[in-house]
Parts: structure tokens; C-alpha cells; sequence
């Protein structure tokens, strides 16, 4: 067992909702002698340098099928295309349903936007709206930006764990006192091998209030990526919204010029 | 008949003390009419004040919607549902609201709106909100047909993010269906209701409009009563519940104000109790006072009332003359009072107490503004209720001087050792 206070970071801006685990840093801290325990327990920084490889890109491009299942307005599908490049850049713009074909949310180092595409405008998303519904999915206008967040609000902690009889690396992320955030913990699982995400489980307290699980593990680029991402609250309604990537690359031209309103525009109208 | 001649003659051998009782009880009576109309204006005034720039005095929603505001839960609006509404007496006004959370702005700033598609010619009706334009017009009565919404916006709202008569904004909500509904919008106009809900955060639309960006066809969120008299919103609400079940809506809520603004009416009753303690210390100044002038003046006469007693005027009658004094007191007081009263009560009714005189600026408590002229509530009661409540407190006060005369011994109250 292992505690480092590091500074870890998601990464893959593209697929920032996919990845909103991903603790891709760059800091880590004093190293000691990992636990005589069976494998040796990898410090935060392997794991670290680890997903940084695995996911960091100059770019991305998706097409992503989203579901979302709510009690009251029953199953809705949206396809959208995504692209990122670099760290803070991303955009998603929705192609299906026809009444909501070009809504697009834009993220930059400025901040979040949405565009409105009968309006043909973007709108700033208030902080006041940042844990509001994204897109109407049980995903927050938060969850796009969180992983500016995590650089500096949690401290990290890994250990093995065990899920339905195999082991796993658990990596439970406590925030700092001060840290201006949700929950009050995040517990992540990773595959043990190759340390790739597999659950996200956010606490409030003592009671879970949502859980992320990762599947559809496929190889892209030799990395070892998730496909299918369903988030679900925890309160017993058994709504849910599933991402499914489709058409998931890795460092192909992405114009920078994409990433303002009027590359924006061009893909989206 | 000769106690009547008897107790006038008696009131009349000292006027000064006759007019001074009748002096008091007349203006504690015109203090009691007063205030309680000044009271039940008052009462109207925040009855009014709370309710007609939004929530009106009755509303009509989807019971869901009325438990827990959500966006889906629509109720059908139609016009036989609008005619039942409308065709309830006592129903002054109804109008349809569609309220959808979303962002509001532009490029560079924006907030969390309440976005509210309303009736452009019925709206007015009910709320006052159009009369709160402090810049720019009223919305108007043709959609946009898919070009530029006309908006009006709360002041509030319009400072936030910088935006003037004439500029565009931008709104994004999620609709019935979960979709993301958007518009391009004109401000045409700005509000300031002092309801800070509606100053900060109202974007006003055409109904039609909101319904488009929400895809609610048909449907809205609720409807908005104005009734002709507030104060009769219960059982107006009944009438309204009856008649819309009567049509088989039963899915629908009918609530008044009280249920609606609920912080407001428990507010307003602890104000109404505070008004009878008030009553309670007018009556026992007064009370004393006329206690003690109709105390001293019997007192003055014991000798007086030693010889009748001796020449055999009985007891009986005796009792009765003095009471019969502090009766007569207290009905002239009563009508004279209730009559200044009355006509005072009704200036301030007709021309309004100028109440910004009393505070500084635009005060606003509880999102209702004083800054305005209160005017003063007037029935019947408002005058009856001080009147008879002062001959009551004569009656009881004479009690007690006539119990003492009459247990006068004659020989000693002759003599003056009484």
C-alpha cells in the first residue's frame, strides 16, 4: 500500500467523457519500497507514465452513439461526431435526431460552449450550469472540463482489489480539503494487467451516487482502449447513459481551426 | 321611557364630561376602522403585490407538475379546458404558461434563465408584468414564424449580461423529449416587476415559441387565474377543481395562492394575529378611560342617587338608568366615530395612502414592492366590527358604576359617608 500526493490528470480530450478517469500525469512523488504482497503494488507514477501512453494523443476523432435512459422520457439516441486535439481542445456535434442535428458543445482553454444551431450562436455555459445534465445524458457539463480538476484537487491511493474473482488495481482518489469539487471520493478499478480503466465509482459521503463502467476493451493504435462507457446514478431509478465509440482514432489531422466558432460552423451546419 | 328622559337629561347636566367620554370613544372607534382597513388594504395590496406579477391567484397545472416542477410533466391545454376555467365565476382572466429552465446568452456571458412562453394578449390580464416595462415594448402577438423571437427580459437579467433593447440573446433548454431545443431571440423589452425572481432570471416569449423549442405541442405547464376578489381565492379554487373534473381532467391540480406562495399566507396570518393584539390594546386604553368617566360621573351623583333611592326609586331602575347613560355614550361615540372613520377609511380607499413616504426608495420584502400607494380595504365590517366591539366595551364599562350605585346604603350616600 501506497500514498502519493500527486498531481494527476484525465486526459484524451476527445474522448474526455470516455476518459474522464483517465489519470494520465506527469508528477509523481517519493517512491518507497512497494508492499511484500504478491506482485508488487506499481507506484502512482508507473501507472501514471503508463496511461499517458495509452491514451495521450495530439488528436482524436469518434463517432459516438449516445443512449440515454431516463424514467420519464423513456430512450433516446443521439449520434454524434467528436474530434480533440491537444489537451484542452474538443468538440461534439450531434448528427442524429434531425431536431437536434448540429447542436455542438465546444470546449477550449477559454472554456465550455454550446452551439445552437437554429440560433446559428454560441452560448458560454455558465459555471452556474456545470452540473447541470450534458445533453440531457446522466453526464454533467462538469464531466467535460472535470479533468482540469483532478491536477490538483485529489490526492491518490492504489491497491489491489478484487472484482468478480480477478484482480484488479483499485486507485481511490480522495480530493484535498480545499478542493472546490462534488465527491467526496472516486474509486477507480483497473484492469491488473494492463492497468486500463474498468469502474469509476463516485461517493457523497459514505453513499455512492454514481457509477461509470468501462467495457468493449479493443485495440486501436496498440493501445488497449474502452469502447462502451455507461454511466449510471445511483438511486435506484435505473436510468443510465451509454457512450459507445465508433470509429475511435488516434493522432490524425485535426485542424486547430476546427476548435472556434467558425470551424465549428463548417462542421456543424 | 322616563329612564330615557332621566339618562339624556343626566348625560346633558355636564357636557364637558358627556363630550369628553363621547370624544374618546369616537376616536378609538376611527383608530379601530382605520386600521383594520388599513390592514385588509394592506392584506389585498400583498395579496396582489405577490401574486399578480407571476403566480396569479389560482393556478392550474398537471398535479406532478404542482408536487414537483418538471418539464415533462405538461397538462393539454385546449379550449374547452380554457373555457371551463374562463366560464367559472369569479374567474376574471386565464392564461397559459409554458416554464422551461435553460441558458440564456450570448458568446461571452451568460446565466440560468427561467424561460416562460406566455398568451401576449392574455398575460397582461392576469399579471402585471407587462405594466413593469421599464424600456422597449410588449411582446408581440405574431410568432416569428422560424425567424427572431421577441423577447422581454427581467432588468436584472439584461444587466447581467449586458444586453439592451434591440440586441440578440441566445436561449438553449431542454424539451419535453429530452432534446436540446434553441432560439435566437430580440430583446424588445425589459421588465422590473421588483419580484427578484423575475427580474433576474425571466426571459418572456411568445407561448408558441417556448412550446416550439421544447417540442411541446398542444401542451403547456400551467394556467394562471386572476379572480376578482383575491382575498375569495379558496373557494374559487374549489369551483375551478369541480368544473375541470367535471370535463374529466382530473389529472390536473387546482390550487390558490395560499397553497402556491405558502412562505406569503403563513406570513400574512401571523400578521392578522398580530392585528387583534392591536385591537385588544386600543380596546383596553380606551376601555379604562371610558371606565373611569362613567365611574366619576356616577360617582359625583351619589348623594343624588341617596335621595332617589330614599324617595323610593328602585334599585332596578336605578341599575338600569346608569347603564342606560354609558349606552347612550357609547352609541354616540360608536356612530360618530364609525362615521369619521368610515369617511376617512373611504378617502384612503379612493386615493391611496402615499406609503413611499415612509420608506426610502424602492423597498421590496418578500419580492412584493412598497414603494407604491396603499389603498385601503372598506366594507361593511370594516366600519360595524370597532363600532359594535366599542358598545359592547361601553356596556361592560358601566357595569361596574351601576353595580356600585345600587348598592348604595341611602341614608350614608345622603350624608356623603359613601
Amino acid at each position: 500500500m501506497k500514498t502519493t500526493k500527486t498531481t494527476w490528470r484525465a486526459a484524451g480530450v476527445a474522448v474526455a467523457i470516455l476518459l474522464t478517469s483517465l489519470l494520465v500525469g506527469s508528477v509523481a512523488v517519493a517512491e518507497e519500497p512497494a508492499a511484500a504482497e504478491e506482485p508488487a503494488l506499481p507506484s502512482v507514477e508507473e501507472v501514471n507514465r503508463h496511461l499517458d501512453r495509452l491514451y495521450r494523443a495530439d488528436s482524436s476523432q469518434a463517432r459516438i452513439v449516445m443512449t440515454v435512459q431516463t424514467e420519464r422520457r423513456g430512450t433516446r439516441t443521439l449520434e454524434m461526431d467528436s474530434w480533440s486535439r491537444g489537451e484542452d481542445q474538443a468538440l461534439f456535434v450531434i448528427r442524429s435526431p434531425a431536431r437536434e442535428a448540429g447542436t455542438a458543445t465546444l470546449r477550449t482553454e477559454e472554456g465550455l460552449w454550446n452551439y445552437a444551431p437554429r440560433a446559428d450562436r454560441l452560448v458560454r455555459i455558465p459555471t452556474g450550469m456545470l452540473s447541470e445534465r450534458w445533453m440531457g445524458s446522466h453526464l454533467t457539463n462538469d464531466d467535460l472540463v472535470r479533468e482540469t480538476g483532478y491536477e490538483d484537487d485529489y490526492d491518490v491511493e492504489l491497491s489491489w482489489g478484487e472484482t468478480d474473482g480477478t484482480r484488479v488495481l483499485v486507485a481511490t482518489m480522495t480530493p484535498h480539503e480545499s478542493a472546490p469539487v462534488v465527491y467526496t471520493r472516486v474509486v477507480y478499478e483497473l484492469d491488473a494487467e494492463h492497468w486500463t480503466p474498468r469502474k469509476a465509482e463516485f461517493f457523497d459521503g459514505d453513499r455512492k451516487v454514481r457509477t461509470m463502467e468501462f467495457s468493449d476493451i479493443r485495440e486501436v493504435d496498440g493501445r488497449q482502449i474502452p469502447h462502451r462507457m455507461e454511466v449510471r446514478p445511483e438511486d435506484g431509478s435505473g436510468e443510465f447513459t451509454r457512450m459507445e465509440y465508433r470509429d475511435l482514432k488516434f493522432d490524425i489531422d485535426v485542424d486547430a481551426s476546427l476548435f472556434t466558432r467558425r470551424g465549428l460552423r463548417r462542421v456543424a451546419r | 321611557m322616563m329612564l330615557w328622559r332621566l339618562a339624556w337629561r343626566n348625560l346633558t347636566r355636564n357636557r364637558t364630561r358627556s363630550l369628553l367620554a363621547i370624544g374618546g370613544m369616537a376616536i378609538a372607534t376611527v383608530m379601530l376602522v382605520w386600521n383594520v382597513g388599513f390592514m385588509d388594504g394592506f392584506y389585498n395590496m400583498m395579496i396582489r403585490g405577490a401574486t399578480d406579477v407571476e403566480i396569479g391567484q389560482v393556478q392550474v397545472q398537471h398535479r406532478d407538475y404542482a408536487e414537483r416542477p418538471a418539464t415533462v410533466d405538461t397538462m393539454v391545454w385546449d379550449d374547452e379546458l380554457a373555457e371551463t376555467i374562463r366560464g367559472t365565476p369569479g374567474v376574471r382572466a386565464a392564461t397559459p404558461r409554458v416554464r422551461l429552465f435553460g441558458i440564456v446568452g450570448h458568446e461571452e456571458r451568460s446565466n440560468v434563465g427561467l424561460i416562460m412562453g406566455v398568451d401576449p394578449e392574455m398575460e397582461p390580464r392576469v399579471t402585471v408584468i407587462a405594466e413593469g416595462l421599464v424600456d422597449g415594448r410588449w411582446i408581440s402577438e405574431e410568432t416569428s414564424d422560424g425567424g427572431v423571437v421577441e423577447a422581454v427580459i427581467g432588468r436584472g437579467l439584461s444587466q447581467t449580461l449586458g444586453v439592451e433593447v434591440g440586441d440578440e440573446l441566445v436561449v438553449i433548454a431542454e424539451g419535453v423529449d429530452g432534446s436540446m431545443g434553441d432560439a435566437l431571440l430580440e430583446v424588445v423589452g425589459i421588465v422590473a416587476t421588483g419580484s427578484s425572481v423575475v427580474d433576474r432570471q425571466v426571459v418572456l416569449m411568445h407561448l408558441e415559441e417556448a412550446q416550439f423549442i421544447a417540442a411541446m405541442e398542444g401542451v403547456v405547464h400551467e394556467a394562471v387565474l386572476s379572480i376578482d376578489d383575491p382575498a375569495a381565492a379558496i373557494p374559487v379554487a374549489r369551483a375551478v377543481s369541480a368544473r375541470v373534473e367535471a370535463i374529466g381532467r382530473d389529472e390536473l391540480a387546482v390550487r390558490p395562492w395560499q397553497e402556491v406562495a405558502t412562505s406569503l399566507y403563513e406570513l400574512l396570518q401571523i400578521g392578522d394575529q398580530s392585528n387583534y393584539v392591536i385591537y385588544l390594546v386600543i380596546f383596553l386604553i380606551v376601555g379604562l378611560g371610558v371606565l373611569n368617566a362613567l365611574r366619576m360621573s356616577a360617582r359625583e351623583r351619589y348623594r343624588e342617587f341617596g335621595v332617589m333611592l330614599a324617595v323610593g326609586f328602585s334599585r332596578a331602575r336605578l341599575f338600569a338608568m346608569v347603564m342606560l347613560e354609558g349606552l347612550v355614550l357609547g352609541f354616540v361615540g360608536a356612530v360618530v366615530g364609525g362615521t369619521a372613520g368610515a369617511a376617512l377609511v373611504w378617502y384612503y380607499k379612493v386615493y391611496g395612502l402615499n406609503f413611499g413616504a415612509f420608506v426610502d426608495g424602492d423597498v421590496t420584502y418578500m419580492g412584493v414592492s412598497f414603494s407604491e400607494r396603499v389603498y385601503f380595504a372598506m366594507d361593511l365590517s370594516t366600519v360595524l366590527e370597532p363600532a359594535i366591539g366599542l358598545m359592547l366595551m361601553a356596556f361592560v364599562c358601566s357595569l361596574w358604576p351601576a353595580v356600585a350605585s345600587i348598592r348604595l346604603v341611602p341614608r350614608d350616600a345622603i350624608t356623603g359617608r359613601q
